[in-house]
């Protein structure tokens, strides 16, 4: 496989160590897209939820760039503590102050957990705010009643008239993928181990539905998950025999053409490494230098996820 | 124009105006005409959105360029404040600046509120953007402890926009925030000679701070920038002194021209009697062969400066 470039356009990085990035930049990563969601116990004050997305916007777009990796990040009320309503009232009037920031390249994730009224009430409130700041939206979808969660995100977004193109649909699977394209969605996939999606069974989707508006990510967080799902399942599909052009568009074109709705994420930003924005670049950047070996050899170990 | 308020606002006007017209020079007339509406928009209405998102956007509209000034705005520059270097600033960084001089046009309070609401959520271009404003903004004083805050800062980026050629810390920082900035500024590796003010705010106790600095990079077996004897020269003592017998002796090419630049600025005997003995570079330092600029050129010809 020539050295190829990924994008993952959903990973959790406040999670993940310096041992990972530094894997993901020798795996070919260039971008990462960190949507903000909750941080695995609910939080109690909107001061927490402000201080997490400065620090999606900050300390951890820093971290990132000294491993020579890109970070944005999509902001948003997720659906679980949407449900903690005098909370969520406060953590909407922080929204306006994030969202039209550099970088920031949509809403997300937001959509519906246990499908309750509260949820539904502060998803549509979110739209509504995403048409007026005419930017991109990431779907998250539930994990218990899949289905029929998927199908309503998408009649909610459309019954506010946002356009399916400007909408990224996440966590799909076999079940839920054919009714997203149709609707003309860009439908995410995350390779996950145990819960989500397994790579395998992900090549068998593109070989199926073709690399259209597809795209995977790895969702990594605090929990036993890969943060090199992207490159490992690149190598699979190779390895099944899928074109090069279709791992190209599935692991970093489409992410690039749905995220780069906003404006906010170029090609160019990653093009010559970080040197492009000398302000952003920070003395010892890049620990890569140097010739470090890589922690993890995706061509090697542990491939298969399931 | 007795009344403070109206000799602030003529200073706000003034410095709005000029960089203005300096934008007009460097960004394309469409993104200027962008701005200026912005402005009216932001002047007519009082929509914190419109100003969120304005603030937010300016740098996908403007561009990141570093200015270039013809030499009627350089010259101009000193004369709207004294150490202010506009020539530092990139396009995003002035335009965000004037849209900040125009809501202090109309309303001082609102500014400062406006200023710390964005400080509270600000990403890491945002952030140095504000400190590079702080100089021109009305009431400087009023952000010393969001100045001081900066210099805290891990990010280089932001440390460097407060401490290198802003002339803000050396007229509002204390001695201890001055001196820690200055410590902190050989810590890290920032260039030195680009601090406003250095020689006028140096002082004994920074002396003895710096002087116990290189005592320990010197037990470590490390080298110490020869930057650091610029501010201990005025204050050699019978206790500094045996450092720069120390430079003398052991010292490179370039940290005993540092102790003959040193010795030249101090009135403590013993200097003298060093010089004599050094006669080649005590001369070089009166023909002015050898500066503290021309130290600071050594050191940092192979490095990138900010």
């Amino acid at each position: 496989m020539k050295k190829m470039k990924f994008i993952d356009p959903h990973v959790h990085m406040v999670s993940r160590t310096t041992d990972d990035y530094q894997a993901m930049a020798e795996a070919g990563i260039v971008a990462v897209i960190e949507p903000s969601f909750w941080i695995g116990q609910p939080r109690t004050e909107a001061g927490t939820f402000k201080d997490y997305f400065s620090s999606l916007v900050g300390w951890e777009r820093f971290r990132a760039s000294q491993f020579g990796i890109r970070h944005y990040c999509t902001i948003g009320l997720n659906s679980k503590e949407a449900n903690n309503e005098a909370l969520a009232e406060r953590v909407m009037e922080l929204l306006p102050l994030y969202l039209c920031k550099e970088g920031v390249v949509g809403l997300g994730e937001v959509g519906y957990d246990d499908q309750t009224p509260a949820e539904d009430k502060y998803f549509r409130l979110q739209l509504e705010l995403a048409k007026k700041l005419n930017i991109v939206v990431q779907i998250h979808t539930p994990h218990r009643d899949k289905k029929s969660g998927t199908s309503r995100s998408m009649d909610v977004c459309l019954e506010h008239s946002l356009s399916p193109e400007n909408v990224i649909v996440d966590h799909n699977n076999e079940e839920t993928v054919r009714e997203v394209l149709d609707k003309g969605f860009w439908a995410a996939f995350t390779i996950y181990p145990s819960t989500k999606m397994g790579n395998a069974r992900m090549v068998e989707i593109v070989k199926q539905y073709g690399p259209e508006r597809i795209m995977i990510n790895s969702a990594a967080d605090w929990g036993i998950s890969d943060p090199l799902a992207v490159p490992k399942t690149a190598w699979l599909m190779e390895q099944k025999g899928i074109s090069e052009e279709a791992i190209e568009k599935v692991c970093y074109k489409n992410a690039l053409e749905a995220f780069g709705k906003s404006g906010q994420m170029k090609e160019s930003d990653w093009a010559d490494g970080q040197s492009i924005d000398q302000r952003s670049t920070f003395s010892g950047n890049s620990i890569l230098r140097g010739g470090m070996t890589p922690k993890v050899d995706p061509k090697s170990s542990n491939v298969i996820i399931e | 124009m007795n009344n403070p308020e109206s000799k602030n606002r003529a200073s706000i006007l003034l410095i709005k105006n000029y960089l203005l017209s300096v934008l007009s020079e460097n960004i394309s007339a469409d993104a200027c005409k962008w701005l200026e509406d912005k402005i009216k928009e932001i002047e007519a209405t009082s929509d914190d959105l419109i100003i969120y998102q304005a603030f937010g956007r300016i740098p996908s509209i403007t561009g990141k360029a570093k200015l270039n000034l013809s030499n009627t705005h350089l010259h101009q520059a000193g004369g709207i404040k004294a150490g202010w270097c506009p020539a530092r600033l990139h396009a995003d960084q002035a335009a965000r600046i004037v849209l900040l001089l125009s809501i202090a046009a109309v309303n001082e309070n609102e500014f400062e509120k406006k200023v710390r609401t964005f400080f509270d959520v600000a990403e890491v271009g945002e952030a140095a953007t504000l400190y590079l404003g702080f100089p021109v903004f009305p009431q400087p004083e009023k952000f010393i402890d969001l100045a001081v805050n900066g210099v805290r800062s891990n990010m280089k980026i932001l440390f460097e926009a407060i401490a290198l050629q802003n002339p803000y810390p050396a007229a509002h920082f204390d001695i201890n925030a001055w001196n820690q900035m200055i410590l902190k500024a050989f810590f890290i590796g920032s260039p030195v000679c680009k601090i406003y003010g250095l020689d006028k705010r140096s002082n004994l106790k920074l002396a003895y701070m710096l002087s116990d600095y290189a005592h320990e990079r010197w037990a470590a077996g490390r080298k110490v920038n020869p930057e650091l004897w610029r501010l201990v020269g005025p204050f050699i003592d019978e206790k500094i002194i045996r450092d720069i017998e120390l430079l003398f002796s052991r010292g490179d090419d370039l940290e005993k021209e540092a102790a003959a630049l040193a010795c030249a600025m101090s009135s403590y005997p013993d200097t003298r009697k060093i010089l004599q003995e050094n006669k080649g570079l005590y001369s070089k330092t009166l023909t002015q062969e050898i500066t503290w600029d021309t130290v600071a050129q050594k050191l940092y010809s192979e490095k990138q400066t900010a």
